[in-house]
């Protein structure tokens, strides 16, 4: 049967799992990590880079590193978030056609869900190491308070991947299927995520093997990023700037190794009461001298610098518990960030509860996404969710303002119709926009799409009835109908997200993937090849001296010897090279001529 | 009603008659004028009609008088005495809304007093005159109104009477057989809920006892989830369910949505429908009540009806006697000989009978012929073409059947439809009439005994046909004849030893 991996594609780590067995387990990757850090970047000689690797040199080559590229997903050029990464960030963003944000590494413009593509492609590399089949579907997972155009964008980099992505889910509710997954619970659970890049609180009800969202929200600009931003920014930044007169920001790769100390200190305080960071050489001033940072982090005064963001996100938690309207009885944490003291304290204080221990705070998204993706595939599904629209949608009527059609947390699929009238004498027109969002001033909210109702009949204001309907399918695509109930005129549009790159970009970077898959994995089995051959050389190369002395003398010894020295002269060259055919030969002949002086020892000697 | 309602039948001595051009395969007959119609021989005047009908006089009478309406019937005046008709007006029942069998154990009560054909036994009146909104607080309606159709709470409970979810909603047979990934109870159920929708409150709609509890609610809820969800869909078939089943899902939770956020609409929801149902339940009650009355009362004024009936059928006898006594002279020099004006009789019939065989009319001919053999049951010509004219209108009347059959077939009514397939069988049993009927009965499960019947009628007309044989051997192996069974898909296999299904079937037998 075909599988379902499910990939949490994280704005710090990304991580993938499987179902084996009704197990979802997490799968390593080749370093034997079960997160792999979702950084890409592109080395001198041209040579893509993901994950451990893209990280370390991250510090010597911060202009062609990305990370956090999540945090661009589906944002327009112009919007304040995509402002703020410019400022930050080592890397160069750029303005796409579309209006979107691209990435420029070495001379090549990178889209954003091209580069969460390559994230993606790696963890598929990683499945399918695991599970020696080709993996063509995944079930991917995104912040529950992503809007459509950051969920289209997460499709589309699936698609460039050359993955099937059969569905979106949220984060939280797939770290909640995953606590509820195979045991009998009937309790309404928070799941609190604070990641890399994003807070999501979800409020849930298990019961019966089905999970409905009660409630969630969030704010898709706040994580782990942001913390390290107020250790560099609000502290390291400013007390070096104070001590030395030099804006630290102005270098790109003192920025990168102040990035990546203030991380590991951020991290270490989870344990410890202090941390130190010590930065040698970090700017040249000019001269020969270089200055140094030497600074020592406290506890106290990372939650100082820190606290106002936890506080954001207990706001965000108050305002969806009342929204739920029900008594919470377990709390999960979700999410590195989680294991902040701080942010434990907060959560158990606001909860008034011990959050449950028993998820992994970095590997429960993930499998929660397998687990929906083999639920998919079953016949009697054992866990069913029931998720929700997460912003309200409606349209905009007379003065600006915004009337929602559909709210906020209602289960998908759904559908909604309410009649509206004309505004003006003899009025033959009306313009739907239609909205997402939850502002109450239109324009304050996301625009999805737009169409015109033309051929009303001319009456005073108010006597034309006009009928919308929206309609929200189960992936989430939303199709809004405007009919003129006088006369049964309609017309309707199917809102279709676009993460800013059309379709032809698409097939075109897909076809890009495709080549370097097609050379990545030949070049994985050509090492496995000469792995193979390698170890039968130097065991031949072993028991070779034994056996030149057991048959020395004879002819028959003479003539096998020196053919044996034929197949190791050929094996070398073809482990040197790069022939698959040679090597296969070269790997044959080893074994032939291994199990030849096997046979000789075992009878002479 | 008065005497002046019988005017149309003259006197108590006139003497009714069949209409023999009247067609009585295509009249509209109810037992009792069926009944009375048998009673016709041209000779037995009112009075004796009414006298040998067992009936009440005025039922006799409604019905003799109905039958001269539709032209059925020709009242001959009398050439002596006539005693115009005349009762003295009894009280009848309440005039009743349309019949509708009382919805509980109320069948074995009404048996005795449909036996007897007479004054039409009381009903009970369905109760489905509640409008919208009965019975539930004035204020509550209003509030609810503005809600839209999330307000809307029907009129009428869906079968509270019943336990059977789906009560006496009628499925569309064909989608419940089409292929598709869906399981029957799940057909069933969307193909009630996508017809009903608009009138199942929405307890109903997520199969539920109206209860404030919230767990409840949405165990419910979920219950509904695992059956419509997409995601239940994914992957599968669902073929023509498809639209229906996202239609259902949507409005699912539509509701749901609104039940869980807007706690006033959940309270003044549930109190609308509580109040309904108690309005409803009230409502069926006083029916009931005013049924059990009406059919006191009836009892009471037939007992009436009975007592003053005897006494004045024993006064008419007398008067009858007495006048007899007095006109025995005249009386007996008439020359009057029953037996000839009965031979004449039924020569007129047959010669009627004669010329609407020539002119094709073979039903016709039939029943005049018939009665031509009724008046002189010894002449042997009329017989013979009876029988003639009769297999000529069987097989007519089983045609007119087949169609009728066919026509209820095609609009689903399946058993109809094998009511009047068999009773075409019965009166023309061609093979293939045969064969059809029996397939059907044994896809079924009906009366399997009568469909082996048919189909060995059809087999032993036509004993080479495989198809008539295979069906015979299934029916066979259903009621358990499997030694039957056996020889007959034997002989099958003999004529066509390559049909595989021959094969599976005996193969099916001997597991």
């Amino acid at each position: 049967m075909e599988r379902i991996i499910g990939i949490d594609l994280g704005t710090t780590n990304s991580c993938v799992a499987i179902v084996e067995g009704g197990t979802p387990v997490v799968l390593a990757n080749k370093g034997g990590y079960k997160t792999t850090p979702s950084v890409v970047a592109i080395s001198e000689n041209g040579k893509r880079l993901v994950g451990h690797i893209a990280k370390r040199q991250a510090v010597t080559n911060a202009a062609n590193t990305v990370y956090a590229a999540k945090r661009l997903m589906g944002r327009r050029w112009d919007s304040p978030a995509v402002r703020t990464m410019i400022e930050t960030v080592p890397y160069t963003i750029v303005k796409g056609q579309g209006d979107d944000c691209r990435i420029k590494l070495r001379d090549r413009i990178y889209s954003v869900p091209e580069i969460s593509s390559i994230i993606l492609q790696e963890m598929r590399l990683v499945a399918e190491e695991y599970t020696g089949e080709k993996i063509e579907k995944a079930v991917i997972t995104v912040p529950a308070y992503f809007n459509d155009s950051q969920r289209q964008a997460t499709k589309d980099a699936g698609r460039i991947a050359g993955l099937d992505v059969v569905r979106i889910i949220n984060e939280p509710t797939a770290a909640a299927l995953a606590y509820g997954y195979g045991r009998e619970v009937d309790k309404t659970v928070a799941v609190y995520d604070l990641g890399g890049g994003t807070f999501d609180i979800s409020i849930l009800r298990i019961a019966d093997g089905v999970f409905e969202v009660l409630a969630t929200a969030g704010d898709t600009f706040l994580g782990g990023e942001d913390f390290d931003g107020r250790i560099i920014m609000d502290w390291l930044v400013l007390e070096f700037a104070r001590d030395n007169q030099i804006d630290l920001r102005k270098d790109k790769m003192a920025l990168q190794r102040l990035r990546d100390a203030a991380e590991k200190a951020k991290c270490e305080l989870s344990t410890a009461r202090e941390a130190e960071i010590n930065l040698p050489f970090i700017i040249s001033t000019g001269g020969a001298d270089a200055l140094h940072l030497q600074k020592t982090l406290t506890r106290e005064k990372l939650e100082e610098l820190t606290v106002d963001l936890v506080e954001r996100t207990i706001k965000i938690c108050k305002k969806t518990v009342e929204e739920a309207g029900e008594p919470v009885d377990e709390v999960l944490l979700v999410g590195g960030m989680t294991r902040m003291p701080l942010v434990q304290r907060r959560v158990r204080e606001f909860f008034g509860r011990q959050p449950g221990k028993n998820v992994h705070p970095d590997e429960v998204v993930a499998l929660g996404a397998a687990i929906q993706g083999s639920a998919l595939m079953q016949d009697q599904q054992q866990v069913l969710l029931l998720d929700v629209t997460p912003m309200s949608l409606g349209i905009m009527i007379v003065g600006g303002l915004f009337s929602v059609l559909i709210h906020a947390n209602t289960t998908v699929p759904t559908s909604k119709a309410h009649i509206f009238t004309t505004v003006r004498d003899n009025q033959t027109s009306v313009k739907i926009l239609v909205l997402q969002g939850e502002h109450e001033q239109a324009s304050k909210n996301d625009l999805l799409g737009e169409f015109i109702l033309t051929g009303l009949r001319a009456a005073p204001a108010g006597e034309v009835e006009i009928e919308v309907a929206f309609d929200i399918n189960a992936d989430g695509i939303v199709s809004v109908s405007a009919r003129d109930l006088e006369t049964g005129q309609e017309q309707a549009i199917t809102v279709t997200a676009t993460s800013g790159l059309s379709e032809d970009e698409i097939k075109k970077m897909m076809a890009e993937n495709q080549e370097y898959l097609v050379d990545v994995r030949t070049n994985e089995a050509l090492e496995r090849k000469r792995l193979d051959a390698r170890r039968a050389h130097s065991e031949v190369e072993r028991i070779f001296p034994r056996v030149r002395e057991l048959l020395a003398g004879s002819d028959f010894g003479d003539d096998a010897i020196r053919k044996a020295e034929g197949v190791l002269n050929r094996a070398r060259k073809a482990i040197d090279g790069n022939d698959m055919e040679a090597l296969q030969t070269a790997s044959e002949a080893l074994t032939r001529t291994l199990n030849m002086f096997k046979g000789v020892v075992e009878k002479i000697g | 009603m008065s005497g002046a309602e019988f005017s149309k039948l003259g006197a108590w001595e006139d003497r009714p008659r069949r209409n023999p051009s009247a067609d009585l395969t295509t009249a509209q007959l109810d037992s009792r004028r069926a009944f009375l119609l048998t009673r016709l021989d041209g000779v037995a005047s009112i009075s004796d009609i009414v006298a040998i009908s067992g009936m009440i006089e005025r039922d006799a009478l409604a019905a003799l008088s109905a039958l001269v309406e539709q032209d059925l019937v020709q009242i001959v005046p009398a050439t002596g005495r006539r005693t115009p008709i005349a009762i003295e007006a009894a009280p009848m029942p309440v005039a009743v809304a349309e019949p509708v069998a009382p919805p509980e154990d109320d069948e074995e009560e009404d048996e005795p007093l449909s036996e007897r054909p007479g004054e039409p036994a009381p009903v009970m009146e369905r109760v489905d005159f509640l409008p919208d909104f009965h019975g539930v607080a004035r204020d509550d309606v209003h509030w609810l109104r503005a809600k839209g159709d999330l307000g809307h709470v029907p009129g009428m409970p869906w079968q509270r009477l019943g336990t059977d979810r789906y009560g006496k909603f009628e499925f569309d047979r064909r989608a419940l057989l089409r292929p598709c990934d869906l399981t029957v109870a799940q057909r069933r159920e969307v193909l009630f809920l996508e017809a009903n929708a608009g009138q199942l409150d929405h307890f109903e709609y997520f199969n539920m006892e109206p209860t404030a509890d919230r767990t409840e609610w949405r165990r419910a809820y979920f219950r509904f989830s695992r059956q419509f969800h997409p995601d239940t869909f994914f992957r599968k078939n669902t073929g023509e369910f498809g639209g229906m089943v996202e239609s259902i899902y949507r409005r699912g939770t539509r509701i749901h949505d609104a039940f869980s956020t807007d706690q006033e609409l959940r309270d003044r929801y549930l109190r609308a429908v509580q109040a309904r149902d108690a309005a409803y339940r009230g409502a069926l009650e006083a029916a009931r009540e005013r049924y059990e009355q009406a059919k006191r009362d009836i009892e009471a004024r037939r007992e009436a009806q009975r007592v003053a009936d005897r006494q004045r059928v024993a006064a008419r006898r007398k008067s009858a006697l007495r006048e007899r006594l007095a006109n025995n002279t005249r009386a007996r020099r008439e020359v009057h000989n029953p037996a000839n004006e009965r031979v004449e009789r039924a020569q007129r019939f047959y010669e009627d009978g004669m010329q609407q065989y020539r002119d094709e009319k073979f039903i016709e001919a039939a029943a005049s012929l018939q009665l031509a053999m009724t008046y002189d049951p010894r002449n042997e010509a009329y017989r013979q073409a009876y029988e003639k004219v009769s297999e000529r209108a069987h097989a007519i009347k089983a045609d007119q059947l087949w169609k009728f059959g066919y026509m209820q077939e095609s609009v689903a009514r399946i058993d109809e439809a094998i009511d009047s397939y068999l009773e075409a069988v019965k009166l023309s049993p061609r093979p293939s009439y045969c064969v059809h009927v029996a397939e059907m009965m044994l896809s079924m499960d009906r009366d399997l005994h009568r469909a082996a019947e048919l189909a060995r009628i059809a087999s032993d007309a036509d004993p080479r046909n495989v198809e008539y044989l295979l069906l015979l051997g299934k029916i066979y192996e259903r009621v358990g004849l499997t030694v039957k069974a056996a020889t007959v898909l034997e002989r099958a296999l003999k004529l066509a030893p390559k049909d595989e299904r021959i094969k599976k079937a005996q193969k099916g037998l001997k597991r």
